[in-house]
């Protein structure tokens, strides 16, 4: 019997074939199964049973799942040592990966949460991060559509405090 | 309820309010072109009703008011009388009106409202969802017809409107109580309840749900992104920013002062946050700085502070328990006078504080410096004198892990510096790092006569000593020398590694002055000799066997460096000698004899505004021949040059590049007092000698104080920079300016080009 210390050194099974990913609003996708376990969620359930041939995402959407399995497939293949993609060239495409209007951006950084592919939630936090960058509260409550519930006297405090930010 | 019972029932109701019935209108369509023009017309009337819910669904201010509006009334019946119409309601009008005033344009009106499909009722997070019925629906809008006077008749088999709207026959709608003005009046479209006088069975019988308390709008965030993933995305942003996004709202405050995003942080360097504000910049006082750390303290292990006030060291020691790194250096204003900075700081640091950090035992690692040393004795009076911090500040410890492991300061006075060291006793067995520069005879008279054998717990466990000279404008290295060579003989420094020695081979040239006007430079001959006899005794590698890391640093604050510095230089300049003492060559000599040289991994020898007399070739043999291990190299340009400053651009460069090539453990090079040409390009010839292939990072100080005008004739200095990073730009990441203070990252003024460092290989500027 192995001990666990063994058990922990032993090499991950190496996953073969393809699996069946249906979103909440039922769209199908069907990928290789070392694609869709960039995602740790589904490889914990591929590990737990890797008989079985599809699985439900109920919190994903078929447009987001989609974006999610172009994101690891790509990232499957340009990670293998022969492939030949600089890091830079891994960059711009995440750039463009992420050029997506605002509620896709939002659902994919859902989407990665929920499936648990922490290089997707870093990049898509981090644009989202981006577009906080350099703006000012009015163009930042503008642009993300967020309420001012601030009272004047608030409002005038953090001006008054903070009034070498806006210069 | 049958239709016609239900027209009835509402001309009652208008009939009990005063208002006349309406007139039943005469001409009902008959022909088909007629039925079907009036169904388009109102086909339009519900397009535009979807439009305008679109539009309010669109806007997130809009539309929580709106909502607002729908918590008061589902069916524009009264949300406490139950079938009165809400806006005939004499108790409750008033709030209905108001909850509508508060919908942003253009949708604040009843009008508005009313114009809402009844399909956009059920949108809306009100308390009861009541379906209106075809009969209802028409009364309303037939209602907001006759209070605006505007609408055209829209109800084919409803009642007709009247001419006025109050059916007075004067022409002009009823007028409206105070409180109604500005909005148009639905007509009522429920039969009034007898009025129940008691509420409690009213409560009890009615089917109606009693009135909810109003809920906070769900947070809409960044299209319902989580408030945790958000504050995941926050996470990453500068401190700068989270400040600009506390003012968006008071939600976002609450996510950004969670323990994910600003709470949570553990390292805090304001100074890096904020890189363009220097120690005096009059900003400092108006900074948020104290509510951030207010904020974060309580999880911050590492803190940097510079420059930090009086008033926010206290604040840190109060709200940040936990540190285990504190970095601070003081600025008072220049133009609040010395005496007013004591007394605020004595203030400031009162009895009354609560020295929560002091006394936490987990501080490993306390840096304080002042850039102003004559106020820097006021700075480390209230932690010495102050019988409530001074103990607590340098007293026993509480545990093995409770130690400060380095402790660096530059006391001024010998009064302090006995306090100092008087509490620092405790504390010499785990201290790690010394730093004893600028410390004046007195101080260093105190640690001799230190009766506990202090050099003994010293060596035992120092890992980096520093000596210095002295203060600006005093010569004390030989008191420095005279210290060194009070150690014992027998002393091994087993555990030093870095030994820095800064200005001892200064005092070889001067005589101890009290002004600068009576300064006189010793006599050049013999010169060199003082200085060898400073270099410490105990400098061998019997005495430091694992010295790794040697600077020697010749400052450029003695008095010599404030006279004009004359090009081009000659070898054997009689006027020259006398200020840079040692060559290289000696020095690396001397050390090579002592044992050091195949130990030395880091070297520095830096001597500013020295003669550039000196042959590159002996100096890159004697590196290459006895420091084999070198991996860090530090140099002044300067002293590589031979010859005139021109002509020797090219051999020394020649000279440098082969030293480098033959050189393979060399890692990183650091030229100071470079002539940009050395490394880059003559004018009108091109680039020198590029770097070899191994070399990791290579900083040149282009113009240190006091080199800058001359050094490079003929030559524009802006033009020169700019071709800095080209001849290398296909082989580096580019080149960056890395500027210190107000200058990081803007464009740079020529000017300022004393202070650029270039580092081609660590950062990048394009």
């Amino acid at each position: 019997m192995a001990t666990p210390a063994a058990a922990a050194a032993a090499p991950a099974p190496q996953l073969e074939g393809d699996i069946k990913l249906v979103s909440e609003d039922a769209h199908e996708f069907v990928t290789p199964k070392n694609v869709a376990a960039q995602c740790k969620m589904i490889k914990t359930m591929l590990e737990v049973s890797e008989e079985q041939e599809f699985i439900n995402l109920p919190n994903v959407k078929g447009k987001e799942l989609e974006k999610v399995i172009e994101y690891c497939r790509y990232h499957v293949q340009a990670d293998k040592p022969d492939s030949g993609v600089s890091d830079n060239d891994k960059k711009t495409w995440d750039e463009n990966f992420v050029k997506v209007d605002k509620e896709t951006l939002f659902n994919l950084i859902m989407a990665a949460n929920y499936l648990d592919v922490k290089s997707l939630l870093d990049l898509t936090c981090a644009t989202v991060a981006n577009m906080l960058k350099n703006k000012t509260p009015e163009e930042i409550r503008r642009e993300f559509n967020i309420k001012n519930d601030l009272t004047p006297e608030e409002e005038e405090e953090i001006k008054r405090e903070s009034a070498w930010l806006y210069q | 309820m049958a239709k016609g019972k239900l027209r009835r029932q509402q001309l009652r109701d208008l009939v009990a309010m005063g208002i006349p019935a309406p007139k039943v209108a005469k001409d009902k369509p008959q022909s088909k072109y007629e039925r079907m023009e009036r169904r388009h017309a109102h086909d339009a009337e519900l397009q535009a009703g979807q439009k305008l819910k679109e539009e309010i669904n669109a806007n997130e201010d809009v539309h929580s008011e709106v909502d607002s509006v729908f918590s008061l009334t589902t069916d524009y019946s009264c949300y406490e009388c139950g079938s009165h119409s809400m806006i005939h309601c004499e108790k409750h009008q008033k709030e209905f009106l108001q909850a509508i005033d508060r919908i942003p344009p253009p949708f604040n009106s009843l009008e508005s409202i009313l114009k809402m499909p009844h399909a956009s009722l059920r949108y809306f997070s009100h308390p009861i969802q009541v379906k209106l019925t075809k009969s209802q629906r028409r009364a309303r809008f037939s209602a907001s017809a006759v209070a605006t006077q505007t609408l055209p008749v829209r109800s084919p088999g409803g009642f007709a409107l009247l001419e006025d709207g109050d059916g007075d026959g004067d022409g002009e709608p009823k007028k409206l109580p105070a409180a109604h003005q500005g909005h148009s009046l639905p007509a009522p479209t429920h039969t009034p309840a007898p009025v129940d006088e008691d509420e409690d069975e009213w409560a009890v019988t009615s089917t109606r749900k009693p009135r909810q308390p109003r809920q906070p709008p769900p947070l809409r965030l960044f299209a319902n992104l989580p408030p945790e993933l958000f504050g995941f995305c926050l996470s990453t942003l500068p401190l700068v920013d989270l400040l600009r996004l506390m003012a968006v709202s008071r939600t976002m405050q609450e996510i950004i002062n969670s323990p994910a995003v600003l709470l949570g942080r553990t390292r805090l360097d304001l100074a890096a946050e904020f890189p363009w504000l220097r120690c005096h910049d009059p900003l400092l006082l108006e900074l948020p700085w104290g509510r951030l750390i207010r904020l974060c303290g309580p999880a911050l292990r590492w803190l940097k502070v510079t420059p930090c006030t009086p008033a926010l060291f206290q604040l840190i020691v109060r709200s940040c328990p936990s540190l285990e790194h504190l970095n601070v250096a003081f600025a008072v204003p220049r133009r609040e006078p010395a005496r007013l900075a004591h007394s605020h700081l004595r203030l400031s640091l009162g009895p009354s504080v609560g020295p929560t950090l002091l006394t936490s035992g987990t501080l490993r690692t306390l840096v304080v410096k002042d850039h102003h040393s004559f106020r820097w004795e006021q700075a480390l009076d209230w932690a010495l004198v102050m019988p409530e911090l001074g103990p607590l500040m340098v007293g026993p410890p509480k545990g093995p892990g409770s130690l400060l492991q380095m402790l660096k300061i530059k006391p001024t006075t010998s009064d302090v510096a006995l306090r100092l060291f008087a509490g620092l006793r405790a504390y010499w067995q785990g201290t790690e790092m010394v730093d004893l520069d600028h410390w004046n005879p007195s101080q260093l008279a105190a640690l001799r006569a230190d009766p506990d054998g202090w050099a003994d717990a010293l060596a035992r466990n120092l890992k980096s000593l520093h000596l210095g000279h002295g203060p600006r404008g005093s010569c004390y290295a030989e008191h420095q020398a005279t210290f060194l060579d009070d150690w014992p003989a027998q002393m091994h420094l087993e555990h030093l590694t870095t030994l820095r020695l800064q200005g001892i081979a200064d005092t070889a040239t001067f005589v101890p002055f009290d002004g600068l006007d009576e300064e006189e430079p010793l006599p050049a001959s013999g010169a060199e000799a003082r200085s060898m006899a400073l270099l410490p005794a105990w400098l061998t590698a019997a005495h430091c066997p694992n010295l790794r890391r040697l600077c020697i640093r010749e400052n450029g604050e003695t008095p010599w460096s404030r006279l004009p510095v004359p090009e081009p230089h000659r070898p054997g300049d009689p006027d020259r000698v006398g200020h840079f003492l040692v060559p290289p060559q000696r020095l690396l000599g001397t050390l090579a004899e002592r044992g050091l040289a195949d130990r030395l991994t880091e070297f520095a020898y830096l001597s500013f505004n020295a003669p550039w007399h000196l042959e590159a070739a002996d100096l890159c043999e004697c590196l290459l021949a006895r420091f084999p291990r070198l991996e860090r190299l530090a140099l002044n340009a300067a002293s590589l040059l031979s010859g005139p400053y021109n002509d020797a651009l090219e051999s020394c460069a020649l000279h440098l590049a082969g030293l480098l090539s033959r050189a393979p453990a060399l890692r990183v090079l650091s030229l100071h007092e470079a002539p940009v040409a050395l490394w880059v390009h003559r004018p009108g010839v091109g680039p020198a000698v590029p770097p070899p292939e191994h070399l990791r990072a290579f900083d040149v100080d282009l113009y240190p104080p006091g080199a800058a005008d001359g050094a490079l004739p003929g030559t524009r200095r802006w033009r020169c920079f700019r071709s800095v990073h080209l001849p290398w730009r296909s082989r580096v990441r580019g080149a960056h300016i890395q500027t210190y203070g107000a200058l990081a990252g803007r464009r740079v003024h020529p000017d300022a080009l004393r202070h650029i460092r270039l580092r081609p290989w660590d950062f990048a500027l394009e």
